[in-house]
């Protein structure tokens, strides 16, 4: 740790004494010219500079420092048109650009990495950038067009079932996976039992996937990074667009508050799968609801050109009643202030207050009339800083304290009831973070990124504090007062990455991160329930650790036509969690002891080959990899592979654009099925068959396989007015494939016992239309 | 304790699931024993079988054991030897004390499987009642049997419920059932299993069983395994033996209160 952290000072006097030279600065802001949103990861090259350049920020910001002279500056973003310029550069200047998507495109680009060659020559590695306008044609079910379906094609991805948004990265479970919206963590991402994200992609600017390197400003998951940007609205013109699906609905509106200052966007979305229950005959069906909603809301303000801020929200719900009987709803609120600042043309600053929170609702009325409710809400100052030291060095720095306040559950009934009310102490706690960081150029063939982030998290009074002995009984409760701190746990992540070019269309990188988990998800089920529950790191339970080293080989061929990579990783999980025999998850607070601590690690190796350009365009990932766990309490002592271990995942999506009206894609995907227990034995207690398990997850499920085919007509394409139809069929060849495997006694044979597979989706066809104007 | 059933994967299994039979490969294993031992106070009888695993598809019922030795000690040493009869070892002149501990032994060969139970005081049944409840939501309409009990306060209590339907006992999966008085502690207890209805002339005879608390907790989680709705458990294991040296099974003292009523046509409540 040591010598990490004196490498990083050293790095950092060689860059400063590179600043001493006499440089101007080049700055602005990148646009797109007909909306006015900004650009995130533009590419800024110096053309007489060789690997001299830069690429805009979240908010589309970039800065370049030149010693005095003349240049020639191309600005690159894939899908739009070029933009170059020519500068004599003898003052600090600001060059904002305005770029025009390309009029007529032959072929999507689908997965969109910013510049041709990016994903050779950048320090990143692992990462996967989506832009949900560029990814509509991909057949879905139900035709919801979803990011997390899509991510989930992606090699080294894995979703968590079938049809499921829920999903796993290179062997981390679905808890350690940072999906943040503008910021925000949304701490239970699916609606509907997982079936659907709660991200409408009418609202998504941007999303990405960090999976191998993982910067240093952010922290908190072992796993990966999903940083969803919402859009910002359309600042030249109003606009309006629309969708209407089998299952949902959805309306965007966006505009300028003030022309080219300000802008806003309203985006919602609505299932009405409920509404057909009102054909039954059944009156209790007929008075019961089943939908769930999306809303998005953003505005922003350029104060000036030195100041701009920023507001966002997002509300959501799923509700659930059953006539009078039974009610449930669940969802996610978060809201995001920011102001952007520039302190001068080199140093960028953001500051973000952010806000999020998930709470679920039970409500059992009829006799019972009892109320059930858990939340989990966070309130979060960040401070992140760029500076934009020379062409060669940017360094990041900054920090962020997060309060959670979780409510793992309350029971309240009406007086004389004979259920008691039931109150499981809140957990309330701090999580600091500090970081610094510097992404290096040093020659063409080298970059460098190096940095260091420190993560700790405090428990803090009120509330009780449990201990417990070996066996997991109770031994001590202690009562804390407000504020008054218990535990503080956490350390140092270092976070390096390396780049070399072998030639100009190739390269192999390097990098390694350490990451703290403090937040973890207990859920027993395979499918992702709104009732899992957020437990934090405490006196009983260690934060998750993981370590994850990658190596890749980067390869584009025929003029970055075609992109392929091959990375290799190995991933290192300390202090996972599993739960003892039936374990009771919910309304217990002393869930603590139901818990076992373990490890686990992760191996593999991921290909993907892209074609990014031409009438047929796609890609082809394949993934080998191993996944295990081990815990003292489980199967022995012995090593296990995790249920999610999924030897072969091979995903291929192809795009074919018939005309300029008619585009026909596909998809088929193919997996090793899951680890699974499956009995090996039996025998009867009290006269009932019970099953006899001799290991843990010892077998596999059926290998799974699937087709998706879809098309879309564009039926009209001018300035003023746009729709096309999309139809889409899931599972084309009506695989079975395995949701789960039941083992029981024999409904026709009593006291045989048989094997039952039970299969969700056969063909789903569906269709859509989506307005724009 | 309120239990939360997932009843929306199943709502929305029902519009497209589909189910089919099919043949999966399953390891043998060699066989474990499986001890069952009871010891009841109403009336006086103490039960052990002894019999082990079989392979998952086998259909013939398992083979009871015999040849071992079965003992159970009280706390004042006095041993009782369980004779065996017809695959089960019994012993009827153990008068069970509440509140004292049994150790029961089972000697097979060279080994000795050892476990030990209490047993609790009996909760009696206060009284039971029926009412006709009309057709509601997944529940059909029919008589419905109450019965109401004082849980003891102050201390934890665990019960199992036992049905018997014209002296016939209920036993299907879903009839297999645990409770506790983490809810109710000291409360006086109504308890109604809605999905249980009868017909008049029925003659329906309800046992309230008090366990000690390893043997509730094994039975509940033989009751999560067997339970029909547990598919979605991402990770089935076997419950926690009751036994020293790996038996599987469990050894239950408990006392029992039983009262039967008969469904008559416009009896709305006896309470």
């Amino acid at each position: 740790m040591l010598r990490t952290t004196t490498l990083l000072f050293l790095f950092l006097e060689v860059c400063f004494s590179l600043a001493a030279q006499k440089r101007f600065v080049l700055s602005g802001n990148i646009k797109d010219a007909a909306s006015g949103e900004d650009l995130i990861g533009a590419t800024i090259v110096v053309k007489n500079l060789q690997s001299t350049g830069t690429t805009s920020n979240a908010y589309g910001f970039y800065s370049l420092s030149l010693a005095k002279g003349q240049y020639q500056l191309s600005v690159q973003f894939v899908g739009y048109e070029t933009e170059v310029f020519n500068l004599v550069l003898d003052e600090n200047k600001s060059l904002n650009v305005e770029m025009k998507e390309k009029s007529f495109e032959i072929g999507n680009i689908t997965v969109t990495g910013e510049r041709a060659d990016r994903n050779i020559s950048s320090v990143d590695m692992g990462n996967i950038k989506m832009i949900p306008g560029r990814i509509e044609s991909i057949p879905v079910i139900f035709g919801e067009h979803d990011v997390f379906k899509t991510i989930q094609l992606t090699a080294g991805v894995k979703p968590a079932g079938e049809g499921s948004s829920g999903f796993y990265v290179r062997g981390g479970g679905i808890d350690q996976n940072l999906i943040s919206l503008d910021e925000a963590p949304v701490y239970n991402a699916s609606h509907l039992m997982g079936f659907f994200s709660v991200f409408n992609s009418e609202s998504i600017k941007d999303a990405n996937l960090m999976k191998g390197s993982i910067p240093a400003e952010f922290g908190g998951r072992a796993s990966s990074v999903f940083d969803i940007k919402m859009k910002d609205g359309n600042q030249k013109e109003y606009g309006v667009t629309g969708n209407v699906g089998l299952i949902s609905s959805g309306l965007t509106v966006e505009g300028p508050v003030v022309k080219d200052k300000s802008s806003f966007v309203v985006s919602g979305r609505r299932t009405y799968a409920d509404m057909f229950l009102v054909f039954s005959n059944d009156e209790d069906v007929n008075n019961s609801t089943l939908y769930f909603y999306d809303l998005n809301l953003k505005t922003n303000y350029k104060i000036n050109k030195n100041n701009r801020i920023f507001l966002s929200g997002y509300f959501g719900r799923d509700k659930f009643r059953f006539a009078e009987e039974f009610g449930f709803d669940w969802g996610n609120k978060t809201g995001t202030f920011r102001w952007n600042h520039n302190f001068s043309e080199k140093l960028f600053s953001n500051t973000s207050f952010i806000f999020s929170n998930y709470s679920y609702n039970i409500n059992v009325l009829r006799d019972l009339d009892v109320d059930i409710r858990s939340e989990i809400q966070d309130w979060n100052i960040k401070q992140d800083f760029s500076y934009y030291a020379n062409v060669r060095n940017t360094i990041k720095y900054g920090g962020n304290m997060i309060y959670h306040n979780i409510l793992p559950g309350e029971i309240s009934v009406p007086q004389g009831s004979i259920y008691s009310p039931l109150k499981i102490t809140r957990r309330k706690a701090i999580e600091w973070a500090a970081y610094v960081s510097n992404q290096q150029t040093i020659s063409e063939k080298i970059k460098l990124y190096y940095g260091l982030r420190l993560a700790l998290f405090s428990n803090i009074g009120p509330g009780e504090f449990y201990e417990f002995d070996g066996d997991g009984v109770l031994t001590n409760t202690v009562e804390k007062e407000d504020f008054e701190f218990v535990k503080t746990q956490g350390g140092l992540e270092p976070r390096l990455g390396l780049t070399y070019m072998l030639s100009a269309e190739s390269s192999v990188k390097a990098s390694y991160n350490r990451i703290y988990q403090f937040l973890h998800l207990l859920s027993n089920s395979t499918t992702a329930t709104p009732t899992d529950l957020w437990l934090p790191s405490s006196n009983n339970v260690k934060p998750q650790i993981s370590d994850q080293f990658s190596l890749g080989y980067f390869r584009n061929f025929k003029n970055n036509e075609f992109e392929s990579s091959l990375e290799i990783y190995y991933k290192d999980l300390e202090n996972q969690i599993d739960y003892k025999n039936s374990a009771d998850l919910i309304f217990n607070s002393t869930v603590e002891a139901e818990l076992v601590f373990g490890r686990g690690w992760a191996y593999g190796a991921e290909l993907t080959v892209k074609r990014n350009y031409g009438r047929i365009n796609g890609w082809l990932s394949y993934t080998w990899s191993k996944t295990m766990r081990q815990f003292d309490e489980i199967n022995q002592g012995e090593p296990f592979p995790a249920r999610h271990d999924r030897t072969h995942d091979f995903s291929i999506v192809g795009m074919y654009d018939i005309n300029d009206r008619l585009k026909l894609s596909a998809t088929w995907v193919y997996y090793t099925g899951n680890a699974v227990t499956f009995p090996s034995g039996r025998y009867e207690i009290d006269g009932r068959i019970v099953e006899y398990y001799t290991e843990r997850n010892g077998y596999r499920m059926p290998d799974y396989h699937r087709l998706d085919l879809g098309l879309t007509w564009i039926r009209k394409k001018t300035i003023k007015f746009e729709s096309s139809w999309n139809f889409s069929i899931y599972n084309a060849y009506a695989r079975e494939n395995a949701y789960y495997i039941d083992f029981r006694e024999s409904e026709t044979n009593p006291g045989e016992t048989e094997a039952v597979q039970f299969s969700l989706f056969k063909i789903v066809p569906s269709v859509s239309y989506k307005f724009k104007f | 304790m309120i239990r939360m059933k997932l009843i929306f994967p199943v709502f929305i299994l029902l519009f497209w699931g589909c189910e089919k039979k099919i043949d999966v490969d399953l390891n043998e294993t060699n066989p474990v024993i499986v001890i069952e031992g009871t010891l009841s106070d109403n009336p006086n009888l103490a039960c052990v079988k002894i019999s082990n695993t079989t392979s998952y598809y086998s259909s013939e019922p398992a083979e009871m054991l015999a040849g071992a030795t079965v003992k159970i000690t009280d706390e004042e040493g006095r041993e009782f030897e369980l004779i065996e009869n017809n695959g089960q070892y019994l012993n009827n002149s153990i008068i069970p004390d509440a509140n004292c501990q049994y150790r029961l032994s089972v000697t097979m060969g060279e080994n000795v499987y050892e476990s030990v139970s209490k047993m609790h005081r009996t909760v009696f049944i206060d009284s039971m009642a029926v009412a006709l409840n009309e057709d509601y939501s997944v529940f059909q309409e029919g008589y419905n049997v109450y019965l109401y009990f004082h849980d003891p306060p102050g201390e934890n209590n665990y019960y199992r419920l036992k049905m018997f339907l014209n002296g016939e006992e209920e036993d299907a999966p879903e009839d297999f059932i645990f409770f506790d008085d983490n809810n109710t502690n000291g409360k006086f207890v109504e308890l109604r299993i809605r999905r249980k209805t009868y017909e008049v002339g029925d003659t329906v005879t309800y046992q309230l069983q008090t366990l000690d608390k390893a043997a509730y907790e094994y039975f509940s989680a033989v009751s999560e395994l067997i339970d029909e709705n547990s598919a979605v458990s991402a990770s089935p294991a076997n419950p926690n033996p009751n036994f020293s040296n790996g038996a599987l099974g469990y050894f239950s003292a408990y006392s029992c209160d039983e009262k039967t009523i008969v469904i008559q046509s416009k009896i709305k409540s006896l309470k």
